[in-house]
């Protein structure tokens, strides 16, 4: 569980704050790392730009995705994490408040693994947290390579 | 005529021949019973050369009425004429043909018909129907620009028929004024085709422009609404201890107008996508969607008497996912709107207004003040508290956009407390 952490790809601190707090509430204890938009999120990632050098064998246990970042968006992360072997079976759940049909047919056909819809009602966020944790921190193993 | 001639000749020559003849006749040996035997006959001859001569004159002035028509027939006739020799050289030409070309008669007879064509290309395309008409002995058509004598072109209608002695003949229609309608319904007409093309582009842009209005709503109003919900939330449960009933109750109304104006930004969001997306027309079933909502609302609560009737075999051309949006709401409607009475009644049926068929949903709950009738279908208008009855006013305007998007017309009757009716139709 340790070495289990997670990468937030979120450029709104509100969110960044909300989501902390609901994984807490939800006893996901593991180390939350914040990229502000999807360059850094891939520089994180791939070891490159302002984190070359950055060891990359250690990959997150999911990466929680927001569609809208700056500089580079959610699903053009997720296109260029899919088509690198290093990072193409790293779990990726998208997060994001657009439930245009278009961004989860999208979402879906770069290979994420999982769009949760973040509902303004917060108590359905935290679950939508709680199941999240449960299902990609605790049950689900990382692929074997 | 010629029969008249001949017989006029012979009677002449016979006077003559008796009038020399009397010459050497007459002498002194002549009787006098004689020379008036002679006289009589002259005088026969005489009398029967002056009607010969009357039945002339009178077919003089036969020929004359009949030049005049040929005259009227050929010259003024309101198209062009000409003989054209097999040598391609024009033989005769009317009174029409030389006005149309702008020059006197006489200075087109023994022209070449290339006198009249502005170019080789022309000749080209004259020669080859000339070729056609007298191959296959059959009349051809067609029309080009001709020549008049000042330079300028005219458009004509030709017609080539094959005449005697290997001559045709040719007949001219100036078509200028239809040439000239046609080009002008042309230029309309590409002139519209640009304008179509021009707003279709305008709406393209329009509705991407709205397409990332709706995806900016979705997702960057979202947002702060999601922060004030959340963090009111981590209030209470972080710090309840803190506040005092009242405090809590604030905290509850924030999260409660989060939650309505999250419901707000979804109708919209709803309204503005059913405006742009395309219609996928098949035969819907009406009834058949209306039963289903009907029972999904029976089991929403199951403790309500309502009673709903619905006519068999309800069948249209639409699109189903949009018609069914219709008839949720109008259905939702009835049965919210019915919730006040202890027991109802709510119809779907089909009738005929004004000629048209149209379908209605009827039911006998709170209705509302028909004054108010065109009022229910704006966006967010509402004609009861959110106390009476829960709502944020959206339903009848989406089915109104709906409707209309099918060529269809929506329109409600009601009276307070005695229930409503929402009418429409569905194109055609
Ligand atoms: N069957 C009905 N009987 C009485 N009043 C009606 C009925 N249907 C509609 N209305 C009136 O018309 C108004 C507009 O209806 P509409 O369906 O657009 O909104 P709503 O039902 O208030 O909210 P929403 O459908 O968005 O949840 C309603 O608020 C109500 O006052
Ligand atoms: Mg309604």
């Amino acid at each position: 569980m340790k070495n289990k952490w997670i990468l937030l790809v979120e450029d709104n601190a509100d969110d960044e704050e909300l989501s902390r707090r609901a994984l807490k509430k939800n006893k996901i204890l593991n180390e939350v790392i914040v990229a502000r938009d999807g360059a850094e999120a891939l520089d994180y990632l791939l070891g490159v730009g302002n984190h070359a050098g950055h060891n990359i064998d250690n990959l997150p246990a999911v990466v929680l995705l927001d569609l809208k970042l700056p500089k580079i968006d959610g699903l053009e992360v997720l296109r260029r994490l899919r088509e690198n072997e290093k990072t193409a079976h790293v779990p990726v759940v998208i997060l994001t408040s657009s439930r245009e049909e278009q961004d989860i047919a999208n979402a879906y056909m770069n290979g994420c693994n999982s769009y949760i819809r973040k509902p303004v009602d917060f108590t359905q966020f935290n679950e939508a947290i709680q199941t999240l944790g449960l299902y990609w921190l605790l049950l689900n193993e990382p692929p074997v390579e | 005529m010629t029969m008249t001639t001949a017989h006029t000749q012979d009677l002449r020559l016979r006077a003559e021949a008796l009038f020399t003849a009397s010459e050497n006749l007459i002498t002194e040996s002549t009787s006098p019973e004689e020379i008036t035997q002679l006289f009589h006959e002259l005088k026969v001859h005489q009398i029967e050369l002056q009607m010969q001569n009357e039945e002339l004159r009178r077919a003089q002035a036969d020929l004359h009425y009949s030049q005049a028509r040929y005259f009227d027939l050929y010259d003024l006739a309101p198209v062009g004429y000409m003989t054209l020799s097999d040598k391609k050289l024009i033989q005769e030409v009317n009174l029409t043909a030389a006005t149309m070309f702008g020059i006197v008669r006489s200075a087109l007879v023994k022209e070449g018909i290339s006198r009249i064509l502005p170019n080789d290309n022309h000749q080209l395309i004259f020669y080859k129907h000339l070729k056609q008409c007298v191959e296959s002995s059959a009349v051809q058509e067609w029309e080009m620009r001709l020549l008049r004598a000042d330079g300028e072109q005219f458009w004509a209608h030709l017609q080539v028929a094959p005449g005697q002695n290997e001559e045709c003949w040719l007949v001219i229609n100036d078509i200028t004024d239809r040439k000239n309608a046609e080009e002008k319904i042309n230029q309309l007409h590409l002139e519209m085709e640009q304008r179509v093309t021009e707003r279709t582009a305008q709406l393209k842009v329009a509705y991407q422009e709205m397409e990332s209005f709706a995806y900016s709503v979705s997702h960057d109003l979202r947002a702060p609404l999601r922060s004030i919900d959340g963090f009111s939330l981590a209030l209470l449960e972080d710090y309840g201890d803190k506040l005092d009933d009242g405090g809590k109750d604030y905290l509850r109304r924030v999260r409660c107008a989060t939650q309505k104006m999250a419901q707000l930004i979804d109708d919209i969001l709803k309204l503005s996508r059913i405006t742009r997306c395309e219609l996928t027309l098949e035969t819907v079933n009406l009834t058949k969607i209306a039963e289903i909502i009907a029972d999904e609302l029976h089991s929403t609560e199951p403790e309500r008497k309502v009673e709903f009737v619905i006519k068999k075999g309800l069948k249209v051309n639409g699109d189903s996912r949009l018609l069914k949006v219709v008839l949720d709401n109008l259905l939702g409607n009835a049965w919210k709107y019915t919730s006040s009475h202890a027991k109802s009644r709510i119809e779907f049926g089909r009738s005929k207004v004004d000629g048209k068929t149209a379908y209605f949903i009827r039911d006998d709950g709170a209705g509302f003040d028909t004054k108010y009738a065109d009022k229910l279908f704006a966006t967010f208008q509402r004609l009861h508290t959110e106390q009476e009855f829960p709502g944020t006013g959206i339903g009848l305007s989406l089915v109104q956009h709906i409707i209309h998007r099918h060529g269809g017309t929506v329109w409600a009757e009601g009276a307070v407390e005695q229930g409503a009716t929402l009418w429409f139709t569905v194109g055609g």
